[in-house]
């Protein structure tokens, strides 16, 4: 394999792994606002519930 | 992207498209428009097709016209990281020739979206794009940002680095006229090597009419060039390996640090994302935390409903 195909090979390896990262991050916050909207309901929904009892 | 999910339970019947798709897409059991934003391509394709050949169109752009997307197309978006607020530009409100807006549009490419996804071969290969709108259509690519998958330069520098490491153009192997020989080097095919790859497929691509077909049929007979057997006359000197020079190669190198970039610059903005996101769940969670409290000096039992 020539030196210059090598270097590429590094820097593809690194950009498939940074772009792993970053999917990942991604990923991760997609999760959070989907817990972020279920929290949201949750309280909209206590805070209905103890508006009405009081 | 439209607000809120009142779409989700709507009936598909207040999609603007012909009632002949509605029909078909009720009779396979999709009756609401979150339904149909679920399905995968595959069906809808299946469904909508066996109507006509127009249906998935038809039906896709009147849910863009909505700012609504399938999610099989969101998630191809995601994979190309085309933001949404780009997804549903409409081609025809960029800075671009009218013409070209026009083929782009009968060849079924209506919004931003829809291009940025388009690979470069396909694109050489639109009817009415020739090679003035493809230049046009990548000048306006690369200034927002963008590159199409399996970009190539254009003709000219391509045809220059093959002159320039002295490998023969099928043009000129087979003394083809000016626009026989650009019809093949718009679907890529630049040597006799890529065109006896392609094989007798050639003569279905676009651009490639009878006369031009007639034309490369009498050049092949002339050079003794035949489709699927062995042409060792020509095979020697246009090995591939001769055109990567330099050039090439640096727009490679170009292409991974800009790629590095945009990866550093999404990176960044997703930890920022995440500490927002952080910052809001704690806040919910005080919230939650004071509404049981309140809940429960109501004095109501655990596990009561309204």
């Amino acid at each position: 394999m020539e030196l210059q195909d090598k270097i590429f090979k590094m820097i593809d390896e690194e950009l498939a792994k940074i772009e792993t990262e970053v999917n990942k991050l991604r990923d991760e916050n997609k999760e959070m606002k989907v817990n972020i909207e279920n929290k949201e309901a949750i309280l909209q929904e206590l805070e209905a519930f103890n508006e009405d009892n009081v | 992207m439209e607000k809120g999910d009142t779409y989700q339970e709507e009936s598909i019947e207040k999609l603007d498209v012909h009632y002949i798709y509605i029909k078909a897409l009720m009779k396979a059991g999709i009756m609401t428009i979150g339904d149909l934003i679920k399905i995968p391509k595959d069906n809808v394709l299946s469904i909508l097709n066996d109507v006509n050949a127009l249906g998935y169109n038809a039906v896709r752009r009147a849910l863009m016209g909505r700012g609504l997307i399938f999610d099989f197309d969101k998630e191809l978006y995601e994979k190309y990281g085309i933001p949404e607020d780009f997804i549903l530009i409409k081609i025809a409100t960029l800075p671009l020739n009218q013409r070209l807006i026009n083929a782009l549009r009968d060849n079924g490419i209506i919004y931003l979206g829809d291009l940025l996804v388009t690979n470069y071969s396909q694109l050489a290969n639109l009817r009415r794009v020739g090679k003035n709108g493809i230049k046009e259509l990548l000048d306006y690519i690369h200034t927002i940002g963008f590159t199409l998958v399996g970009e190539r330069r254009e003709f000219d520098e391509i045809i220059e680095d093959y002159k320039n490491a002295g490998v023969p153009l099928v043009g000129d192997v087979l003394e083809l006229s000016n626009s026989a020989a650009f019809s093949l080097y718009r679907a890529n095919i630049f040597t006799l090597d890529d065109f006896l790859d392609y094989g007798p497929n050639v003569f279905n691509l676009i651009g490639i009419g009878k006369t031009i077909s007639q034309e490369i049929i009498t050049a092949m007979e002339k050079k003794g060039i035949k489709f699927g057997v062995e042409n060792p006359t020509f095979e020697k000197e246009i090995s591939r390996s001769e055109i990567m020079s330099e050039n090439i190669k640096n727009e490679e190198i170009k292409k991974r640090i800009e790629r590095k970039k945009e990866l550093a610059k999404e990176f960044q903005d997703l930890l920022l994302e995440r500490e927002e996101l952080l910052r809001k769940e704690r806040e919910l969670d005080e919230r939650i935390a004071a509404a049981i409290k309140a809940y429960k000096a109501l004095g109501v039992k655990d596990g009561a409903t309204r």
